[in-house]
């Protein structure tokens, strides 16, 4: 079963979010912030994929996705972004700091499971 | 109500709150960039998540007010004190519409208008802003030519091409060169290219000789993918969203695959092409048809001219031939190569045009760009280390690379690759900076938004590595305390069996046993009960947060000047005290603005600065949590409070003159005495400073109050940490047990009926030399009194309100730790008890409230 | 491992990962004769693919997903 990670200090995102995925048959790991994923990775986290939002306390996601290519398990993982409609520009500097792709909120659960596919092969 | 749109409304609250704090806050200090942010991001986290929900009227609400903030944020527009009341006006409709979506679990859709007109009076500022709408623009392809289409056997060209005849399915030609460095990008080229819709076609190439197997970089992509899909424009580019600067796509026609391959140089036979173009021109599609089999016959199959002969009949198969197409083909034949189909998908008339997936860069994109190039400027510029010198140079131009590819300066690349190898191989990266310098645009500098970023970084490692919040149900918890009051109730029958044990099974070793356990057990129950009052532990900063916005909204109300200085939010105290200073804090806050602080004409004509102060600090105190509500306003008028004692017939005149100032002013607290002249709509009529006394004492706290004439008022609440667990002292009453709490028992006294006088029909003995009141419990409960005879009296002394009472019960019974629960239902209303406890063997024990009884 | 080295043979099984290009290339390079077995083999990443290409090996099981085969063995064929 595939592992997916998922940051957001939004609870009610996490919660959505972890429905849609657990639906689809993924196991679901989860952390309200940057910092709490980080150090969740570095203690030995092994997600097949990793979504964050970008807005968030402390490290934004875009600081968090470039500290955790930093980490040698998680070089060529996939990772997506959450962001809106609006930050086109963020996309940019996400892409910059090694995000692999992003997805914007409001996330139907269709599009959610269809970028995972496209990210994550065996899914 | 489904538990995600319970999480929603609660999560929203939460961010509600903080946006009120924070707009407050960036009222008076609109520059404080992370204040911005973090209303923000509250708004955007609102935002995000009402679009899972059917709630448009939310949704466009705050999609308006996160416009502006973001404007704000990015110093589009310039701040506005009108900016904050409108977005503190929208908020709070957005927070009766969370009420309202919690009764209801959806909104009228009446609201969407409201929503828009708010929205509209938030959109207001941001006139005048250009919103630069990114355009899509059509450009020149970029394929310079589309003969490498021939690369594929023609048979395979050729069942496309028969099954989009019949189809009529889009087609679209796709070019994709990964960047090398985009596997740590966690991408997967090859693997991308097999989830394309339609794909019909593929070749798989490298951009460049490979080198040797022994030289390899099996990290580095050096694949190119060619190919055709069956698939529209649209869908690629939505497909190839993630690297559109590394993908050529052109829609095409089914034409474009009739490329002709094989063996060239045959003769071609002069007068087939006139005569063909000639049947073109009069559409006679079965002629044509015919000339072309015959001299089909005469080639060679692995010739050019066969192959182009081949198509030509493939063309002429349709029902109605494309004459244009067919004309291209035929022009074709005399040099034996081509046709060039990109030239005819460019004059085509049709509505298929190629489109680079290229759109002139927004602003905010440019700026993004920016923002990496300074940001890389910056690195450089870190002290250098030759331990991380490779590193930070690769890591450099690896962002460079990607954000260069993005704005389409891919004609920077080389360059880029030169300079990172001179910085990597001669140790200086001046010409790193060169190209930094060239890309960093000096006529509009930067927001340094980017620039402590490692710093920051590092800081939030530190600060929040161990912090992991888990937000749960307060009944979760609350279940949790119920059944660690029913261990500490199962513990306490421990000692009952290990007494049984030894009393009538006469075994004393098993008995002992037993006791041993209880210890054991005993230490888990409590540590259990410490961890889970740790749990509802909250800061009392949470009822702190709604002040600044009463104050701010009252001072504008009343003209009156007032800072609000806020100290030990962080102080913690259990969930339901912290709930019940709520609204006892308010009460004590208006009255402070209301009656304590003076309009600013007549604290300047008393030589006061114009601007009044209220401070509240809370801070630990030993067991308890202290709050101060300090004014510097006029302070409550003693000889007022006295007047209207004595009118009231509270007090008699005597009495009031025996009462120090101090003193008389603890009456402030007392039922139905007002002090202000005037009633206003801000502190209320009737409801005095007893309300706020009650609810204190309810929970175990006490209130006093300092207050100098002119010189200001000073409240203070002491509250227990927590009331999840208390001490009672346990007292037997008509063969019942009955609770007092502990923290009022001075001591215990046995009183013989002989050292009680009776005053005016009162009781009361001598403690310690002083008379001290005595009541009988059983008089209070209205309870009839056996006689005792000469018998001592068993008499709790207690402490209310620093006042010695005895009291007198049947019998003591021993002290005992219970989880008090307060009484519900029809009982709530009884305020002599202060709630319930389990005891060991099972029953219920009242608790007495002795503050409400005497 | 979704990679299997034998002696002189690696077998391929479902979805082959980034991280085994690596050691792929290695044991490619140590093994001159190598062939490899891509029967059970559902997806290899363009890192694998990359060596492959370059290494060139010969395939003597061919993927049994049909599209994988599709895509892939044209490709490893070219070269040949």
């Amino acid at each position: 079963m595939k592992t997916i990670f998922l940051v957001d200090d939004s609870a009610t995102m996490l919660m959505s979010l972890s429905e849609i995925l657990q639906k689809a048959g993924f196991k679901v790991e989860t952390a309200a912030d940057g910092a709490a994923a980080l150090s969740q990775f570095k203690v030995g986290a092994k997600p097949d994929l990793v979504i964050t939002d970008q807005n968030m306390p402390g490290l934004t996601g875009i600081e968090l996705i470039r500290e955790t290519r930093k980490l040698a398990p998680f070089r060529f993982i996939p990772i997506l972004m959450l962001t809106t409609e609006s930050q086109q520009a963020k996309r940019l500097e996400g892409k910059a700091a090694g995000a692999t792709g992003w997805l914007v909120k409001p996330v139907a659960g269709k599009d959610l499971l269809g970028v995972i596919k496209q990210v994550l092969p065996g899914t | 109500m489904s538990p995600l749109l319970a999480q929603f409304i609660a999560e929203s609250r939460d961010q509600l709150e903080l946006i009120g704090v924070g707009l407050l806050a960036i009222e008076n200090h609109p520059d404080d960039l992370d204040r911005l942010n973090d209303v923000f991001r509250a708004a955007h986290t609102i935002k995000g998540s009402s679009g899972l929900f059917e709630i448009k009227p939310i949704t466009l609400l705050v999609h308006a007010a996160e416009d502006l903030l973001d404007a704000l944020r990015s110093q589009e527009v310039r701040f506005e004190r009108a900016m904050v009341d409108r977005l503190l006006d929208a908020f709070d409709h957005l927070s009766q519409w969370l009420d309202e979506m919690e009764r209801n679990e959806s909104l009228p859709e009446s609201l969407e208008t409201t929503a828009r007109e708010l929205g509209a009076t938030l959109r207001v500022f941001l006139q005048g802003r250009d919103v630069a709408a990114p355009v899509e623009s059509l450009t020149a392809p970029v394929f310079a030519d589309l003969v490498w289409i021939g690369q594929w056997a023609e048979a395979d060209r050729a069942a496309l091409y028969h099954r989009l005849a019949t189809s009529a399915e889009p087609l679209t030609l796709f070019r994709y060169t990964p960047d090398s460095q985009c596997f740590f990008n966690g991408e997967d080229p090859f693997y991308q290219v097999r989830q394309l819709l339609g794909l019909a076609l593929l070749d798989i190439a490298p951009v460049e000789p490979w080198p040797p197997l022994a030289e390899l970089d099996a990290y580095r992509c050096a694949l190119r993918f060619t190919g055709v899909a069956c698939a529209s424009l649209a869908e690629l580019t939505t497909q190839f969203r993630y690297v559109p600067d590394q993908v050529t796509l052109l829609a095409a026609t089914p034409e474009t695959l009739a490329v002709p391959t094989g063996r060239a140089g045959e003769t071609v036979h002069g007068g087939f092409v006139a005569e063909a173009l000639t049947l073109v021109d009069q559409e006679d599609w079965a002629s044509l048809r015919g000339i072309t089999e015959t001299l089909l016959d005469t080639y060679d199959p692995d010739t050019w001219m066969a192959s182009a002969l081949r198509w030509l009949l493939r063309m002429l198969d349709s029902t109605m031939p494309d004459p244009a197409a067919v004309r291209l083909l035929l022009d074709a034949i005399p040099a034996q190569q081509g046709p060039d189909w990109l030239q005819a998908l460019m004059s085509s008339s049709a509505p298929v045009v190629a489109v680079l997936l290229q759109r002139p860069l927004s602003e905010i994109e440019q700026a993004a760009f920016q923002r990496v190039v300074a940001e890389q400027a910056r690195v450089l510029d870190l002290p250098e280390d030759p331990a991380t010198w490779a590193g930070r140079i690769g890591s450099v131009c690896a962002s460079l690379a990607n954000a260069l590819r993005y704005v389409r300066r891919t004609d920077l690349l080389e360059e880029l690759d030169e300079a990172e190898e001179i910085a990597l191989s001669v140790h200086t990266a001046e010409a790193l900076r060169n190209v930094l310098a060239r890309l960093l645009d000096d006529e509009q500098p930067l927001p340094d938004e980017e620039a402590p970023l490692l710093a920051k970084v590092e800081g939030a490692l530190i600060d929040k590595s161990a912090l992991k919040t888990l937000k749960v149900d307060q009944t979760k918890v609350d279940r949790l305390m119920d059944l660690i009051g029913e261990l500490v109730v199962a513990k306490n029958s421990l000692p009952y069996l290990a007494r049984r044990a030894e009393r009538v099974y006469g075994s004393r070793d098993l008995a002992r046993e037993i006791k041993d356990q209880y210890g054991v057990i005993n230490r888990i129950a409590q540590e259990l009960q410490g961890s889970i009052m740790q749990v509802r532990m909250m800061p009392v900063g949470h009822v702190f947060q709604r002040f600044p916005r009463l104050v701010r909204d009252l001072s504008k109300k009343l003209d009156k000047k007032i800072r609000l200085v806020v100290e030990g939010e962080g102080t913690e105290a259990d969930k339901n005290i912290i709930e019940t200073l709520a609204d006892p804090l308010i009460h004590i806050l208006r009255n402070s603005i209301d009656h304590g602080i003076e309009p600013p004409e007549e604290r300047l004509a008393r030589g006061k600065p114009g601007e009044g102060q209220i401070r509240v600090k809370a801070y630990q105190d030993n067991d308890n949590v202290a709050i101060e509500i300090t004014d510097d306003g006029r302070g409550v008028d003693s000889a007022a409070v006295k007047n209207k004692l004595v009118r009231r017939g509270l007090l008699t005149v005597e009495q009031a003159d025996g009462l120090s100032d101090h003193e008389i002013v603890q009456w402030i607290f007392a039922p139905g005495l007002s002090t202000a002249d005037q009633i206003s709509d801000i502190s209320g009529r009737g409801v005095g400073m007893d309300v706020v006394r009650t609810s204190v004492e309810r929970v175990g706290g006490s209130v006093t109050v300092h207050s100098q004439r002119g010189v200001g008022t000073d409240i203070r609440l002491t509250l227990p940490l927590s009331m999840a667990v208390t001490h009672v002292m346990a007292v037997e009453l008509d063969g019942k047990l009955i609770g007092v709490p502990m923290d009022i028992v001075v001591e215990t006294v046995r009183l013989a009926p002989a050292a009680i006088y009776t005053i005016k029909h009162r009781e009361a003995f001598i403690l310690r030399d002083r008379l001290t009141p005595l009541m009988r419990l059983r008089r209070l409960l209205e309870m009839t009194e056996p006689a005792t005879g000469g018998a001592a009296l068993a008499t709790l002394v207690v402490k209310i309100r620093g006042e010695s009472v005895g009291i007198v019960v049947d019998n003591f019974r021993e002290g005992m730790e219970v989880i008090l629960k307060p009484l519900d239902g029809v009982l709530a209303g009884l305020k002599h008890y202060a709630g319930t406890a389990l005891l060991g063997d099972g029953s219920v024990m009242l608790v007495l409230n002795l503050k409400e009884l005497l | 491992m979704p990679i299997h080295f034998l002696k002189s043979v690696a077998c391929f099984k479902g979805v082959c990962t980034v991280e085994e290009a690596e050691p792929l290339l290695q044991w490619l390079q140590d093994q001159p004769r190598a062939k490899i077995k891509l029967r059970e083999c559902t997806h290899l990443h363009t890192a694998i693919l990359q060596v492959l290409l370059v290494a060139n090996p010969p395939v003597t099981l061919p993927p049994q997903d049909p599209e994988l085969a599709r895509w892939l063995m044209p490709a490893l064929q070219n070269d040949r």
